[in-house]
């Protein structure tokens, strides 16, 4: 055990000390910070005591909504929970979310796809960096079995996310309460649960928020670590993982739309957990258990399909 | 008494497809001694050295390192073996010691301090916390010497070690090495196609041919002794007159004409004869040059200087 978490630690050393990880971290500052910039320029100009007449207004507009029988039963769920919520704001003067940094912390959750690709990039150098550095040769010949060596790459390479995701949300923070004020920081998180508005805890449901980018993360660095373990080259695992991670999104809604059925197995179909929170699952029949098996079940057969082939390679030339 | 050796090989045999690449290998290598694995490209040396450090699995055969057998128990029997297998790839990114360290977390039981006394011992003190980048080839051959020693192991396998150094580098790098296997008694497997210096850096010497050790010598044997056939060039003039008498009076040696002289194989001790002799005859000798029947001509003579198959 003492030996493996100094292997861990060979692999995080590997991951810090190259320049690019570091360039990364930037990166990511500056997207939090341009999007501040953003967020600032549309929100920003608004004066802080009007919300609570822009409300009143907003509650007018979504009650006339109501009144069209023609509305779908999901949407006017949701129109019928936001004016719960708004009167609650209006009745407890808790500003809403836009208004400070927290709507912004919120928001930034969206710059996680940024944390996907990099962690993409550091889990598909991972093990075919080696290969092309030519370290492997030194690497294997120690007294650490090859699937302990693998293991220790593959638990870097998501502790290597983790430390991203803390960063962006400290990275939001910081340039939150830079842009939006430290005002309303206690505020809860509002949400209708059985028809009552309740008060959340705020750094639950932004963990909560995290987990949801995390699924979709989880799957796309394990199958770029397969591919770079596979195929022994990190540009091709970089690039078909980028490709589909955008591309996988658009096709699978693609063919739900025109409903195929088998469209339902594969793993861009599920990975979008958020779905089932609201109520509206991408076909059909599809239910969170039903995805959750046939991620794992993806989950299960990558990590074997990687562990059984570097086990195996013969490290000729 | 018999001692007991670092490294057994028994019947190793690695085939891909139908062919063995390395068929029915066996060997014994003892400590304190360097032995080399001499072939063509392509013998199966470096498949063989590969199969020994577990980088290519065994299709028949066993790999026994003290005592202890590599397909049952890899990390125990790994950890006697330290080794370079080709050049020596550091992480560039990292420092030499930081690469050390890199390789020290994988041992078990060595003390850090043991970074510290092999960098002294390879001579990379004053650029150890450089980036490796900015090292030359023999730094990093130094480094590679530096982590392959790092948890003392009992066995040093090194493929090609002098690969692309520069004549100092080779003679430093074979100097190491002798030290070390006196010293600390290691054991020492090095594979080369480089004749010469097999010859200067070897005890034993092993030639491989398509796959199949043909051969196992002692180096002294193996260049061969005092009593054996030499060939001597000597410069002569006339040359035209030096021929005509040869030929009269040492026709039954084999003799090949030059330009400046002749080339004739004989005796060891029949060489100072022939000079007496053409001397006394009036030709003039300018210079007299044997040629040590070197491992390249045994080398040859044992391959036949056959191609690779």
């Amino acid at each position: 055990m003492f030996n493996f978490i100094r292997l861990v630690q060979n692999e995080n050393m590997k991951i810090f000390r190259r320049v690019g990880t570091w360039v990364m971290i930037g990166l990511l500052l500056l997207a939090t910070v341009v999007s501040g910039l953003v967020f600032n320029n549309i929100y920003g100009d608004q004066e802080k005591d009007q919300w609570k007449e822009d409300l009143q207004k907003q509650i007018q507009q979504d009650q006339k909504m109501l009144q069209n029988d023609a509305l779908a039963p999901n949407i006017r769920k949701q129109v019928e929970e936001e004016i719960k919520i708004k009167q609650y704001r209006i009745d407890h003067s808790i500003a809403p979310d836009k208004e400070t940094l927290w709507g912004f912390i919120y928001d930034s959750v969206y710059l996680s796809s940024l944390i996907i690709l990099f962690t993409i990039i550091v889990g598909g150098t991972s093990v075919a960096g080696e290969f092309s550095w030519g370290t492997i040769k030194l690497l294997l010949i120690r007294s650490a079995s090859r699937s302990k060596i693998l293991l220790s790459k593959y638990l870097s390479t998501l502790l290597f996310a983790l430390a991203m995701l803390g960063c962006l949300f400290l990275f939001s923070m910081l340039v939150g309460s830079v842009f939006f004020g430290v005002s309303g920081w206690d505020s809860p998180h509002l949400m209708v649960e059985d028809g009552n508005v309740i008060e959340k805890n705020r750094i639950l449901h932004i963990f909560g928020m995290y987990g949801l980018q995390s699924v979709d993360l989880l799957m796309m660095v394990t199958f770029a670590f397969m591919i770079s373990t596979v195929f022994r080259s990190s540009s091709l695992a970089i690039g078909l993982a980028i490709f589909l991670m955008f591309s996988g999104n658009t096709v699978v809604s693609f063919l739900a739309i025109q409903k195929v059925e088998w469209v339902k197995y594969t793993l861009f179909a599920n990975t979008n957990l958020s779905l089932y929170l609201e109520g509206a699952p991408l076909m059909e029949g599809m239910t969170l258990s039903f995805s959750i098996t046939v991620l794992a079940v993806y989950f299960v057969i990558f990590n074997i399909i990687s562990w059984i082939v570097f086990n195996k390679r013969d490290v000729a030339a | 008494m018999e001692k007991q050796p670092v490294l057994e090989i028994q019947g190793l045999t690695k085939t891909i497809g139908q062919k063995n690449i390395v068929d029915n290998l066996s060997l014994n290598i003892y400590p304190g001694e360097v032995f080399g694995f001499l072939g063509p490209n392509g013998a199966g040396k470096t498949t063989t050295i590969r199969m020994i450090v577990g980088l290519i699995s065994i299709s028949k055969g066993n790999v026994i390192i003290n005592g202890i057998n590599l397909k049952q128990n890899f990390e125990k029997a790994i950890s006697c073996v330290g080794g370079i297998v080709e050049n020596p790839e550091m992480y560039k990114f990292l420092t030499g010691y930081q690469n050390l360290l890199h390789y020290w977390r994988m041992t078990r039981g060595v003390s850090k301090r043991r970074i510290d006394e092999v960098v002294k011992l390879v001579g990379l003190k004053n650029r150890i916390h450089h980036k490796v980048k900015t090292y030359s080839l023999g730094m990093r051959q130094r480094l590679g010497l530096a982590q392959a020693l790092l948890h003392s192991p009992s066995l040093l396998i090194l493929d090609e070690p002098t690969n692309g150094l520069d004549p100092a580098g080779i003679r430093e790098f074979r100097d190491h090495l002798r030290t070390l296997s006196r010293e600390e008694n290691i054991a020492v497997l090095v594979s080369s196609h480089i004749l010469s210096e097999m010859e200067l850096m070897c005890d034993r010497i092993g030639v491989i041919q398509n796959g199949k050790l043909i051969d196992v010598k002692n180096v002294r044997e193996f260049v061969g002794g005092e009593q054996k056939q030499q060939t001597v060039t000597f410069a002569v003039e006339p040359v035209a007159e030096a021929q005509e008498y040869m030929q009269q009076h040492f026709s039954d040696h084999p003799l090949k004409m030059t330009s400046e002289g002749f080339q004739i194989t004989v005796a060891r001790e029949e060489i100072p004869h022939i000079n007496a002799r053409l001397v006394e005859t009036g030709i003039k000798v300018f210079s007299i040059q044997t040629a040590a029947r070197t491992l390249e001509d045994q080398f040859l003579e044992l391959t036949g200087g056959e191609q690779i198959v």
